[in-house]
């Protein structure tokens, strides 16, 4: 340890002014060691992170900061080693703070040598990344969680893509296969009672047509039932729709149908929203016909069509003084195939409701409705809201 | 035009049979090929397999023309006959069960005449069937013989 005595003072003062540097740091631990390991010198961060003050350490070799295996295969020896032939060694490893509990630390350890090449001792800068670590692992942790979530998210839209399809198929088969056989069966019930009507008596004929009669409802069902399909299936256009002109073009097409029909109709003007124009329809469509329905015995029949403004919001409604229902059954109200009246009182297949449902909620708003018996019901529906700028 | 032929392209017997009776109902009194399949319609259309030999130029005055076929569909029909300078112009009428509308859509961009959807109903049938001869067959005037 004998050396050019100017460099031995230039070392001196050296160290002097890194210990004044760095013995206010905190967060890192900055030391250094005599050529053996031993340490030289500590600051404020090391007795921090390391939990020896000065007093306790100066003098002991580093090696106790290393877990006793690796001290067992001479690891501390290796590090300064390898940090003598390299110039600096920087790594990550687990440390022993004073107190037996370890951390993982970020260290960089730095030859320091003499002009003459000597070497003088090893400078050590190291941090607790216990803390960086395990928020890394976390954040790895919601990545995976995140991808996981990702992946089950596109098999969950790979498997509404199929049922799409499925459906789709579903609906095109039903189209072209189901309805075939029903014209068969009124067809040939027609022959019957053209080509050997004069054979049967009144019952005969009465059966043939009631075959008639239930292949051709079914018929509608079906028809019906695609229609349905058909709103879920169909894509979303959006444009400025005029509902009241809408309305009253529905009307008039109903007036053209039962031109002997009395029906007041009353639509409020200027009523614009921002939505698919075609399902507005299909949905607006449902609606006024029912309440053309369920007034039919009514003298006069009264239907309106309007909106309510409140909060900002617009709740549509399609009133009428029909033939009402019952509110305790108003929970089947919007159900596929669920009827309040029997066909013999009012004619359908109980699927516009659902259809007018269906509709409303791929528009992403909501329908509700509200009825007495005998007095008349109201329809209420709301489309998803506005931009600001539209209104 | 009265012995113009129809050609009516139709796998169910069935339906032919209606179809048959529809046109009797509404003295359609031309006489009817009924084509069973795809490839059957192409063949008496171009003269070939069974049809070999046959005059192409004597086009039918209407297709009557499925859509669900065996072996070959009717919009696979419908384009070739349309991609023939022989049959380019022949009226066909799409006459099916599907009111789909990627049905609908196909048979007009391939050049369909018109699109008729079978009603359930047998008299509506009838009622369609006649209304169709009617047009096609007297209404309509045919497009000139096609240049060979």
């Amino acid at each position: 340890m004998t050396g050019p005595g100017l460099a031995e003072e230039a070392l001196r003062d050296s160290e002097e002014k890194y210990r004044m540097l760095v013995d206010g740091i905190q967060d890192h631990a900055i030391f250094m060691l005599d050529p053996q390991g031993n340490v030289l010198s500590w600051n404020a961060g090391a007795e921090r992170i390391k939990g020896y003050t000065a007093g306790q350490i100066i003098g002991r070799n580093f090696a106790c900061f290393f877990p006793p295996e690796d001290v067992e295969r001479g690891r501390p020896h290796e590090v300064l080693r390898m940090t003598a032939a390299s110039g600096r060694h920087v790594e990550q490893g687990m440390r022993l703070r004073k107190d037996g509990s370890r951390f993982l630390a970020d260290v960089t350890f730095t030859a320091l040598r003499d002009p003459a090449g000597k070497l003088r001792g090893f400078s050590e800068f190291s941090h607790d990344i216990s803390a960086r670590k395990e928020a890394e692992a976390q954040l790895l942790q919601k990545v995976e969680e995140l991808s996981r979530a990702n992946r089950e998210l596109g098999q969950f839209a790979d498997g509404a893509a199929a049922a799409n399809m499925e459906l789709e198929a579903f609906a095109y088969s039903v189209s072209h296969d189901l309805r075939a056989p029903l014209r068969s069966l009124d067809g040939f019930s027609q022959v019957l009672l053209e080509d050997y009507g004069d054979k049967l008596d009144d019952e005969g004929r009465d059966s043939l047509n009631r075959i008639r009669a239930a292949s051709q409802r079914m018929g509608l069902l079906i028809d019906d039932m695609l229609s349905l399909s058909q709103v879920t299936r169909r894509e979303i256009v959006p444009a400025r729709v005029d509902l009241s002109r809408m309305a009253v073009e529905i009307v008039a097409e109903l007036r053209q149908r039962e031109p002997q029909r009395q029906v007041e109709f009353i639509a409020a003007p200027g009523l614009i929203a921002t939505t698919d124009p075609e399902l507005m329809r299909i949905a607006l469509v449902n609606l006024l016909g029912n309440a053309w329905k369920f007034t039919g015995g009514r003298a006069p029949a009264r239907i309106e069509f309007g909106a309510a403004e409140e909060e900002g919001r617009r709740d549509y409604f399609v009133t009428d003084n029909g033939v009402g229902f019952d509110m305790a059954y108003a929970g089947k109200l919007f159900g596929a195939f669920q009827r309040m009246h029997s066909t013999a009182e009012f004619e359908g297949t109980g699927i516009g409701l659902a259809t007018v449902q269906r509709v409303i909620h791929r528009l992403g708003g909501e329908v509700w409705a509200k009825a007495v018996p005998d007095h008349g019901a109201t329809f209420n529906f709301r489309l998803m809201p506005e931009p600001a700028h539209d209104q | 035009m009265a012995d113009k032929t129809i050609l009516l392209v139709e796998d169910n017997s069935d339906d032919e049979k209606l179809t048959l009776r529809a046109f009797k109902k509404k003295n359609i009194m031309n006489p009817v090929v009924v084509a069973r399949d795809g490839v059957a319609a192409l063949d008496y259309l171009f003269g070939t397999g069974a049809y070999a030999g046959r005059n192409v130029a004597d086009l039918p005055a209407l297709v009557l023309l499925d859509l669900k076929l065996p072996k070959l569909g009717g919009l696979e029909v419908l384009k070739l006959v349309r991609a023939d300078s022989r049959t380019r112009y022949v009226p066909v009428v799409v006459l099916t069960s599907s009111k789909e509308e990627q049905d609908l859509a196909a048979s007009y961009d391939l050049g369909v005449n018109s699109y008729i959807r079978k009603p359930v109903d047998f008299e509506e049938f009838v009622e369609v069937a006649g209304t169709l001869g009617l047009y096609w067959l007297l209404c309509n005037q045919s497009p000139p013989a096609p240049r060979m």
